[in-house]
Formats: structure tokens, C-alpha cells, sequence
């Protein structure tokens, strides 16, 4: 958290320092872009001050224009008339009374007809009137002169001139008159400087203002300007202010017109433009700080979902590690109870003292309860990580209720508790879904319930409703008389861990997790549980899974009777021709599974490790292999592989079986997948080893297990045509381990192959092949036995001895005649047997 | 997702990229200020009849507007050899006007005749020529006060010759030539009013043979001691130079060619120029009919003179000189003609328009040898 803390901390600096560069980059830009727009801005204003300073240029031209052209017409008049009288009128029309203007006529030798006499001294360009042009001409101190020629055809015969004293100047020059007002300072000056003509109120600031180093070097700039310029503007920052100088040469005279404005009176609107742009850069900042906030949130989010992804790995890495420990750790308890569970199920054996077997029943129980607790942790562990999966498929529901009545009834029975069934017969049977998970619920609350109860008894309702023709909802209701629930534990039982009155329970076994998985598994399966509880009087757990219906077969009035004792052990079958090898790194477990099997007169032969197996296996050919997956150095799975790859191996395709404490689900796929042809899960439970021993192994070798009461002498030559029994289920579920799924499959098979195995007997028979016929007649005999069709195995046991003297070289011609005749005679009755076998065997099945 | 790492990882970049997409506005904006600045037009075109290689009034002018050019920074577009009156003008205009050039010089005095009407086509240029004989609103007359310096060197003749009779090749009987002339003899008689000047017209500005042949004639048949002319080359100079016969140059300075050369009659062509070309960039050309700049501007003169030339005669030139620059009229007073008609009367001048335009006679004391 800390730290976390201080990285944002770090980023938020990185980004506000971040941010305040590219503010400084934007500022520092609108730095750059206001000067340059200011530059910009001041000399587009210069040109257009130019441009208007021009049109003053072309006023006074006019005025200018206008004054000659009187004078013009005047020296027009007086060429033409030629006399005093008319001069003298003409002129004081031109002087039109007023005192402060002169007017005049000279002679070519500078003097004078009329009028005062202008010096040529005073008016240097005056003398180029007597050139016979026109002359505009001031003098400062006496005025600006306006002069023009009298002409004599092309000769100039006298000048007549008019002069302006110098007070009545700006207004001759329309100074008062230019656009910008009372803004505008103006004045007229010579060419070399001298100001000449002032605007009216020119005083001691404006004397000042002329003699600001500032305001020379611009009308320094704009005399520079008016070189190729008719008229210049100049932008200057004096410091009385900010201005625009501005200058325009007078046309025809020697006469400039200057002067100067204020910077804001010309500038004034067109400098909102700065504002524009402050609006513009305030926009470009608003619009740079949501992008920096976008990007910082967009970053920040980035972090943070890498941050969740990286805590996500983190947590499944140690999900994951807890998977894989508890993996191990199943791995590791489970081989020393392999060792206690083989060890104890040998004291069951081989004991004879009564008070060592009942110490081994309670170690066996012990054993049991320990597992189930290693068994309760490995599924919640699968269901937390996902990895857990319903697996599905056709069962009987009655199967189902038997192994719960076969497993909870001694429970029941050793606590002195009533244990009731109500099974309604209409429930149906066969079902499609997870048996194996369904009775581990039901289990779970039977197990609690007798596990809570102490007088009383336990009761345990299967009903189902239906939902269409295809699935119910299959219901239990566990009902006990135990110490009950408080209400308000009932809405938390089912939390992981959770357990109640922990002082009052603390001798009770168990993890907690009892609940929480049935709860996940019900949920899994769309189901749902309610519990009734009153504290102190005991509980009721109904559980409501919808299931799939296969076939219409009812489960009918249940057998109460209990298949399950702890008989002494008795093996599925012998083989003693058959050869296994054993490969475990443990010698206890090559002990435990040695032992076990030494019911079965397999020949077991133990490597401890994965080299020693590959060795073994290139000296001598076994008929299967058991294999450890977690060895040292050298695991199953590359024992398997390489075996499989050896030139030299005796016993290359071989079934080869995984034995593993790892239980982990998929585990099994991944065994298969690598190459093994089934998985054997330790501790190993000897029914199921030895059920995968008789379907690995070649059939041929697997033989019934030697009766212990020996088998019943044939004592009839004649097979009794109708008995009402012809299986004696018992035995064939014995064949079968004691496992009916087995049995049924037996069965089925049995009836399945029935009719080609017949039709070949009948064919041979008819045929009278009695090789073949010998074979078919023993495969027809074992198998019979198989499904424990005894009658018919007898019968055919019988007829097989009679093919085998038939067929033997050895027999006499006399032996082989009454062998035939035994066979000719028997046959039928074989085979009304074998039908009447099959008939049972289907129904059998099917009540299976 | 992958956008937005990508986007994280080039951040700097796009905030980058967005300040500069933001900042194309302002730019555009300041190339557009920058661009209403108008361009002026920085070129001007000259067109010359002669080779301004060779020596004489081409290579002056060509020398003087060259360096007006430099001055003001603008560049000069040359056209030589343009014959007058062979179309060679117009064509010449028209190239110019498709370069781009402001202002044209029409260096030669018929050129103006000739294109009278195409000048008009091209309003946006402003034409100037030395011939005062044609106007129009954008074609500008300009000259300098040649005359005077005429006047001075007549002046000179006048007190250097001893045959009392001065030779005069001229090229043509137009006011430029005629006002050059009358100048000339006016500046003699004010030193010498017993000589008279003899002219001959060669009827061409360039023609070395016949300018050669009459100057050997105003010697041999005329007895002229003293020669001078108004032509574009020095044929006159080298046949004086021949024969031993003092000689007065135009438009171009001849130190150290010959004994005999006593001055030459040249205008600052660079300073006449300069003039022009900044009324040309002031917008004033047309609004001043003629522009004529003088001796009192030192726009014309007489260029130093030949030790031939004495320290008294060069006291009385100077003085002559300071009256000029007084403003004094050569055209005033009575002036007749050698036809005995009277020009000017007493107490009048001659008007710059009419010296400009319309001089079409000569002054008395002027003759003219066919």
C-alpha cells in the first residue's frame, strides 16, 4: 500500500513536471508569436500609416493645384491683356483683402511690376518661374510662395506670384482637417530638418518629445524610408510613449510633411487581435490540460489493470502453488496410509486372533476416515481452483442407496442409532449423472447426521418429482434426532470451515469442509439443499438434484439387507500363470502391493526405481506393469516412454498402469494421454486392482479362485431340464470383485455374445468338429462361470472333458464313441441351458 | 487496449503532436500577415542603340544607370544595339515587360516616337525617355541641362580660336541638337563675337565614315581651328587629333588622348539616374512633366581641363560657370535667329517647355555647310 502510494506520488510529480514543460514550451511560444504578431502587426500598421500619409501628400498637392491654377488663369489673363489697369485688379482679387496674404508681379530682371519684390535668396526655387514653370516655394519666416509664369508665346515674359504668410499655413494645408483628430500631432519641415510649420498648439512637451533619442533615430529611419518612398511610417518606443512617426514629402517644393500619432489610436482595435490570441493560447491550454488529464487517467488505468493483471497472476501463481502443495501433500500423507491401510488389510488376512482383527478393523476405519478427510481437502481444492468437473453417466440409483446403506448402516449400528430407509418404490432407477458425487452428498449428511446423533436414529427419505419424461428432481431428506442447528447458524454451515459449538463438538472429527463441498457440488449440479433444524432435537437435510431419467425400470421395494461384512478377504480370481512387475521407489509399497496380491498366485516381481524396471523389463516378459509416477530421477512417465522406445524390451506393449497418490482431477487424462492404459490411485484399494488386473490381463491366465469349500462333485449325468435358479449372483459378483457395475457389464456381454457363440457351437456341432467344438464348449464353460451361471458352466464343464478325451490322440476308438455319444446326447440340454442362462442373465442385468 | 498503450508509450510525442497541430493556426495566420507585404518591382530594363562596351554616350549612360541600380539595390535589365525605327524597340519593351521589369529607359532619342502607342499598353511600368518630343501618362521625359555646359564650352571655343571659325558635327537637326548648337554659339559669341560656328549635319548618331569625312571638311573647306560635335562615338575627336585641331569632346572625358583636346561636355549620368530611379520608387514620376536637372545640381559640367586650356580662360569659364548657377538664362533676352527672325525679345526668356520641345532654328551666327 505503501508503496503503491509513493509510486503514484512519484508519477503525479513526473507528470505535473511534465505538464509545466510543455506550459513553459506554450508560454514561451506565445512569447515568441506575440512579439512576432506585434512586429507583424506594427509594420502592416506602418504601411498603412504610409499609405494614409501618402493621401496627405496628395491633399496638399491638391490645395497646391488648386492655388497655381488661380495664379495660372491670372498669368493666362495678363498674357492676353497686357495692361496696368488689368493687373492691378487681378491682383487684388487674388490678395482678397486678406493682410497676411501678398500678391505680385516681377520682371525676368528680379523686379518688381506690382507688388514687393521676392528674392531669389529667400525662395531658392523661385527663379525656375523665369524657366517658365510653376513654382511652390517656402521661405521660413516670410511664408510659402506660390509663383507662375506670364507667358509671351513660348517665352516667359514676367512671374506673378502670390505669398501666404506663415500663419495661415496649417490651415493651407488641411492639417487641421486630417482624419485622426486631435490624436495626430502634424507639422511641416524642410528636407534638411528644420520644422517649419508647427501644429497649433506646439509647446514645450512636443519639444521634448522631438528631442527623445528614441524619436531622431525614427525620423532618422523614416528620411532613410522616403529615399525610394513617397511617403514612411515608423513604429517607435520613446519614453514618453509608444508612437507611430510618419512622413510625406510635399510634392514640388523642398517640403516635408511630418508627424506622429500615439501607438493606441491607431493600434487600438487592431491590437484586440492580442486578446484573440490570449483566447486562443488559454483555449490551447485548457485543451492541453484535458489532454494531459486524459492521458494521465488513460495511463493511470493502464497501471492500474496492469497492476490487477500482475496481483491476478500473483494470485492464481499462488492459488496455483497451494493447488500443487496440497497436490503434494495428498501425495505425502497418502503414501504412509497406503502403507497402513496395506499393512492393516494384511493383519485382516492373515490374523486369526479375533482381538487383532477387531484392533485392525478400527485401524481399517481409521484409515478410512483419514482419507476421506485428505479426500474432502483434494475436492475443495479442486472446486476452488476450477479444476473440479462433474463426470457424468448412466447408474443405478439403486446401487447408489445400497453402497450409502452398506457404508452408514455399521456406522449407524456401532452408535446404537436406528437407521431407516424410506425409499419410495417408484423412484425411478436408472439415471444419468454424477453417482459418484450424488452419494458423496448424501453421504456427507448421513455421515454428519450419525456423526451429531447420539440417541435416536438417523432416517434417510430417496423420493423424486417429476419434472417431464425426462428428468426429475431426485430428493433426499436426511433426518436425525442429533444436538440440531441454531437458527442462526443454519444460513452459515455451509461456509468453508465453519464449525459450530466448537466447545461442545471438539471431539468430532472432521475438517469443516463437509458442508461447503456438498454445498458446491449441489450447486454445480442446479440443485439445492434445505435444512431444518430445531436446536437440541435433531435436523433435516433435504437435498433436490434434477437428474436425467434413463429407461423406465423402477427402483421397487428395496433390500434392506447390507451386502457389506468384513468378511475374510477372498480373490476375484487366480492367475498364476501371470507375471506383473511393480515399480515404486518405496519398498513398503512394493511390500503392500506384493502382499496383496498374493491371493491372486500372480507372480509379482518389484523394481525400485524407473532404471531397474527398464532393466527388468529387457530380461523377461511380464503381462503387465504397475508403475509409480513420482520416482526419483527417472519418473512414470519417462519410464514408459523410454520402455516403449527399448529394442530390447520383452514386454514392449504391455497395459502398463499408473499408480498414483496424486489425485488431482485430470490427473487421469494426463496419465492416459502420455501413454498409460489405465490409473490406479494409492492407497491402493485391492477390488479395484484386482478388477484391472482381470481386464489387463490375458484372459486366459485369469482363473476362477479355488473354492474354499471345494466345488461339488458332478453327481448327475443328467442336467436337471428346469431349475428355477440358473445364476447364483452371488458368486458371479464375487467373479467380479464384488462390483456390480462389473457384473452387469459381465452380463450384458454374456447375453450380447450368446447368440454367435451359439450359432458357432451348433455349426461345430453339427459339423461334428469336436476341436473346435472343445474350445467353443470351454470358453461357454468359463465364461458361464464368469456371471456365475453355475448349472450351465457345469453342464458345459461336462461336455468340454467329453470334447477333450474326444480330440485326444490318445484316447481309444472305443472312448472317443461313448465321448461322441455323451456330447450327441448332452448338447441340446447345453444349450436349452445356456438359453435359459442368458434369459436370466438379461434380466439380471437389467435389475442390476 | 493496445491503442492505449501505444498511446501511453508515445504520449510525449502526441502531446507534441497536438501542441503543433494547435499551433498551425497562429502559423498560417503570421505567413499571412507576412504575406500582404507587397512586392515591388525590382527590376528595371534600359534600352540602348549603341554597344556599351565602346566608349561614348552608350557606355555612359549604361555606367550611370548601372550604378543607380546598385545604389537603390535593384537589378538592370540590358538591351544594346537596338536599332531605331527597325522594330527592334517594341520587341525589346515587350521582353522586358514579360520579365517583370518596373520601369524602362528609353535611352535613345527616336525610341519614343517609335513606341508612342505600345507604351500605353503597358500602364504598370513607367517609361523614360530623353526625348521631350512625346509625353504620356506613364512616359516620362527626362534630360539634363546639357545646353549649359554647351554654352561653357562655347564660351571656350570662342577664346581658343584663331581662325575665328569653329567647327560643329552634328547629327541631326531636332531641338536636342539645335538647342546644343544655339547654346554653343551663344557661349562663343559671349567670348568672342566675331566667330561664327560652321555645322555640319552627318543625318545620323553613329556613323564614324561620314562624322570623319565631315570633320575633315569643316577643317579643309571651312577653316574651323577648333572642333566639336554631337554625335553618339568620337570620329570627330580622332579626325581632329589628325590634324592637329583643337577639339571640344561630348559625353565622354579624353585626357591624355591627344594634345589637342581641350575639355569634354558630360553629364553625371549616375546622379541623373539616381534622381530618376528614386522618383520612379517615390510614385512621382508622372507627376512632374519634365525633369530636367543642371549645372546649379553639378548634374552637367565641362570636365576638367587640358593644360591647352590657360589659367585665364579658365578663371573667365569659372566665372560664366557661377553666373549659370545664379540662375542666369542663357535663352533670355533678344535672341535672333540666323534667319534674322527674333526668338526672344528683351526682358523675356525662352521657356523650358519650348527648349524642351521646340527649338527648330538656329541661333544667328550659325551656318551650316551641306
Amino acid at each position: 500500500m505503501n508503496d503503491g502510494f509513493s509510486l503514484n506520488e512519484k508519477y503525479v510529480k513526473k507528470v505535473i513536471i511534465q505538464f509545466l514543460a510543455v506550459l513553459m514550451i506554450l508560454v514561451t511560444t506565445g512569447f515568441f508569436l506575440r512579439f512576432e504578431v506585434n512586429d507583424l502587426l506594427n509594420a502592416t500598421l506602418e504601411q498603412a500609416m504610409a499609405k494614409q500619409t501618402a493621401d496627405l501628400s496628395i491633399i496638399a498637392e491638391e490645395r497646391f493645384a488648386k492655388e497655381l491654377a488661380e495664379l495660372k488663369i491670372v498669368a493666362k489673363y495678363l498674357e492676353e491683356q497686357p495692361n496696368m489697369a488689368t493687373e492691378e485688379n487681378f491682383l487684388r482679387i487674388l490678395k482678397s483683402g486678406n493682410e497676411n496674404v501678398s500678391v505680385g508681379l516681377m520682371r525676368l530682371d528680379e523686379t518688381a511690376i506690382l507688388g514687393k519684390v521676392i528674392s531669389k535668396w529667400d525662395f531658392l526655387r523661385f527663379p525656375t518661374a523665369y524657366r517658365g514653370n510653376e513654382v511652390v516655394d517656402y521661405c521660413n519666416g516670410k511664408g510659402l510662395l506660390f509663383a507662375v509664369p506670364v507667358m509671351h508665346g513660348g517665352n516667359v515674359k514676367a512671374v506673378v506670384y502670390r505669398l501666404y504668410d506663415e500663419n495661415l499655413l496649417s490651415e493651407l494645408f488641411g492639417l487641421s482637417e486630417y482624419n485622426y483628430g486631435s490624436d495626430v500631432r502634424l507639422l511641416i519641415q524642410e528636407r534638411n530638418g528644420r520644422i517649419i510649420i508647427p501644429y497649433k498648439n506646439y509647446g514645450e512637451a512636443e519639444k521634448n518629445f522631438f528631442k527623445d533619442e528614441a524619436i531622431i533615430n525614427g525620423f532618422n529611419a523614416i528620411r532613410d524610408k522616403l529615399e525610394r518612398n513617397k511617403s514612411a511610417s515608423v513604429y517607435c518606443k520613446s519614453s514618453t510613449g509608444r508612437f507611430f512617426l510618419f512622413a510625406t514629402d510635399l510634392p514640388q517644393t523642398n517640403c516635408t510633411m511630418i508627424g506622429y500619432i500615439e501607438w493606441a489610436a491607431v493600434a487600438g482595435d487592431i491590437f484586440r487581435i492580442y486578446t484573440l490570441i490570449l483566447s486562443i493560447g488559454l483555449l490551447m491550454l485548457i485543451v492541453l490540460a484535458f489532454v494531459s488529464a486524459y492521458l494521465f487517467v488513460m495511463k493511470t488505468k493502464a497501471e492500474e489493470s496492469d497492476a490487477l493483471r500482475e496481483a491476478k497472476k500473483a494470485a492464481e501463481a499462488a492459488s496455483n502453488a497451494k493447488s500443487d502443495f496440497l497436490a503434494n501433500m495428498s501425495h505425502e500423507i497418502r503414501t504412509p496410509i497406503n502403507a497402513i491401510v496395506g499393512m492393516n488389510e494384511m493383519i485382516l488376512r492373515e490374523s486369526q486372533n479375533p482381538d487383532v482383527i477387531g484392533y485392525a478393523q478400527n485401524l481399517a476405519a481409521a484409515s478410512e476416515t483419514l482419507l476421506s478427510l485428505i479426500n474432502d481437502i483434494l475436492d475443495f481444492s479442486k472446486i476452488e481452483s476450477g479444476k473440479f468437473s462433474l463426470i457424468e453417466g448412466n447408474y443405478s440409483l439403486k446401487d447408489v442407496i445400497r453402497s450409502l446403506v452398506t457404508m452408514m448402516k455399521p456406522r449407524a449400528d456401532k452408535k446404537g442409532l436406528k437407521f431407516d430407509l424410506k425409499i419410495n418404490p417408484e423412484l425411478e432407477n436408472n439415471l444419468f449423472g454424477d453417482s459418484i458425487r450424488i452419494r458423496q452428498i448424501v453421504l456427507n449428511f448421513l455421515s454428519n447426521a450419525v456423526k451429531y446423533t447420539n440417541v435416536g436414529g438417523v432416517e434417510l427419505t430417496a423420493d423424486s418429482e417429476k419434472i417431464s419424461d425426462y428428468e426429475i428432481n431426485l430428493r433426499f431428506t436426511v433426518k436425525d434426532t442429533g444436538i440440531g442447528i441454531k437458527q442462526e447458524d443454519i444460513s452459515r454451515i455451509f461456509n468453508d470451515f465453519e464449525r459450530f459449538d466448537t466447545e461442545k463438538n471438539k471431539n468430532i472429527e472432521g475438517t469443516g469442509l463437509g458442508l461447503a463441498i456438498t454445498y458446491k457440488l449441489v450447486k454445480m449440479m442446479n440443485g439445492k439443499i434445505d435444512v431444518q433444524s430445531v436446536y437440541g432435537e435433531g435436523s433435516t437435510f433435504t437435498v433436490t438434484i434434477p437428474q436425467k431419467v434413463i429407461g423406465g425400470e423402477l427402483i421397487g421395494e428395496f433390500d434392506k439387507e447390507s451386502g457389506f461384512s468384513h468378511e475374510k478377504y477372498r480373490p476375484a480370481f487366480i492367475a498364476p500363470d501371470a507375471e506383473i512387475l511393480v515399480v515404486d521407489d518405496n519398498e513398503m509399497n512394493l511390500l503392500v502391493a506384493v502382499n496383496l496380491l498374493k491371493g491372486t498366485k500372480i507372480k509379482v516381481d518389484t523394481a525400485i526405481s524407473g532404471f531397474s524396471c527398464l532393466k527388468k523389463l529387457t530380461e523377461r516378459h511380464y503381462d503387465l506393469i504397475f508403475l509409480d509416477q513420482m520416482m526419483p530421477s527417472l519418473d512414470g512417465i519417462q519410464t514408459l516412454k523410454t520402455a516403449r522406445a527399448m529394442d530390447d524390451n520383452l514386454s514392449k506393449n504391455i497395459p502398463a498402469i499408473v499408480l498414483t497418490a496424486n489425485a488431482i482431477s485430470g490427473a487421469k487424462e494426463m496419465f492416459l494421454r502420455e501413454g498409460f492404459d489405465d490409473y490406479l490411485s494409492k492407497p491402493i484399494d485391492v477390488r479395484i486392482m484386482e478388477q484391472m488386473l482381470m481386464k489387463y490381463l490375458p484372459a486366459e491366465k485369469i482363473l476362477p479362485p479355488p473354492d474354499e469349500e471345494s466345488p461339488s462333485e458332478p453327481t448327475e449325468e443328467k442336467i436337471p431340464a428346469t431349475d428355477e435358479k440358473f445364476i447364483n449372483a452371488e458368486m458371479g459378483l464375487e467373479y467380479c470383485a464384488g462390483m456390480k457395475d462389473f457384473y452387469k457389464e459381465v452380463l450384458q456381454k454374456f447375453v450380447e455374445l450368446r447368440e454367435d457363440k451359439q450359432k458357432k457351437l451348433q455349426a461345430s456341432f453339427a459339423a461334428q468338429d469336436w476341436k473346435n467344438y472343445t474350445i467353443q464348449i470351454h470358453s461357454l464353460k468359463s465364461t458361464a462361470l464368469s456371471i456365475g451361471g453355475e448349472k450351465t458352466s457345469e453342464a458345459a464343464k461336462k461336455l468340454e472333458t467329453a470334447g477333450k478325451i474326444l480330440t485326444s490322440p490318445s484316447s481309444s476308438e472305443l472312448e472317443k464313441q461313448a465321448n461322441a455319444e455323451f456330447i450327441n446326447k448332452n448338447h441340446a440340454t447345453a444349450m436349452k441351458l445356456y438359453d435359459k442362462l442368458a434369459e436370466e442373465a438379461k434380466r439380471l442385468a437389467e435389475t442390476l | 487496449m493496445k491503442l492505449l498503450t501505444m498511446l501511453n508509450k508515445y504520449r510525449i510525442a502526441v502531446v507534441l503532436a497536438i501542441i503543433f497541430l494547435l499551433m498551425i493556426p497562429f502559423v498560417t495566420m503570421i505567413f499571412d500577415f507576412a504575406g500582404t507585404e507587397k512586392v515591388r518591382h525590382e527590376k528595371i530594363g534600359l534600352i540602348i542603340l549603341g554597344d556599351t562596351k565602346i566608349n561614348g554616350w552608350n557606355s555612359e549612360h549604361y555606367n550611370g544607370i548601372k550604378s543607380a541600380c546598385e545604389k537603390f539595390g535593384l537589378e538592370l535589365l540590358l538591351r544594346e544595339k537596338v536599332r531605331e525605327n527597325s522594330g527592334e524597340c517594341p520587341l525589346a519593351i515587350k521582353e522586358l515587360a514579360e520579365e517583370g521589369v518596373g520601369m524602362i529607359f528609353l535611352a535613345s532619342y527616336a525610341y519614343s516616337r517609335e513606341v508612342k502607342d505600345l507604351v500605353r499598353e503597358y500602364p504598370n511600368i513607367a517609361f523614360a525617355t530623353n526625348s521631350a518630343e512625346v509625353h504620356d501618362n506613364n512616359l516620362t521625359s527626362y534630360f539634363a541641362r546639357l545646353y549649359q555646359a554647351r554654352y561653357l564650352s562655347g564660351a571656350l571655343a570662342g577664346m581658343r580660336t584663331k581662325s575665328n571659325v569653329i567647327g560643329y558635327v552634328a547629327a541631326m537637326p531636332n531641338t536636342e541638337v539645335q538647342r546644343g548648337i544655339n547654346a554653343f554659339t551663344l557661349g562663343v559669341q559671349r567670348t568672342n563675337p566675331n566667330a561664327k560656328v560652321v555645322v555640319m549635319w552627318t543625318g545620323s548618331w553613329q556613323n564614324e565614315k561620314v562624322e570623319a569625312e565631315h570633320a575633315k571638311r569643316l577643317i579643309k573647306e571651312a577653316g574651323a581651328d577648333v572642333l566639336t560635335y554631337h554625335q553618339d562615338e568620337d570620329a570627330t575627336a580622332q579626325v581632329a587629333e589628325e590634324f592637329g585641331v583643337d577639339f571640344i569632346a561630348y559625353n565622354e572625358i579624353l585626357n591624355g588622348y591627344s594634345d589637342h583636346y581641350l575639355t569634354s561636355v558630360v553629364c553625371i549620368w549616375e546622379l541623373y539616374y539616381s534622381d530618376m530611379i528614386r522618383r520612379y520608387l517615390k510614385g512621382e514620376l508622372n507627376s512632374i512633366d519634365n525633369h530636367w536637372l543642371g549645372i546649379e545640381h553639378d548634374a552637367v559640367m565641362l570636365s576638367d581641363y587640358s593644360p591647352r586650356v590657360s589659367s585665364e580662360m579658365v578663371t573667365e569659364l569659372n566665372s560664366l560657370k557661377q553666373e549659370l548657377k545664379n540662375d542666369k538664362l542663357i535663352f533670355s533676352g533678344q535672341i535672333y535667329d540666323n534667319k534674322g527672325q527674333l526668338r526672344c525679345e528683351n526682358g523675356e526668356a525662352i521657356s523650358d517647355d519650348t527648349l524642351l520641345e521646340n527649338i527648330n532654328w538656329l541661333v544667328k551666327g550659325v551656318e551650316v555647310l551641306e
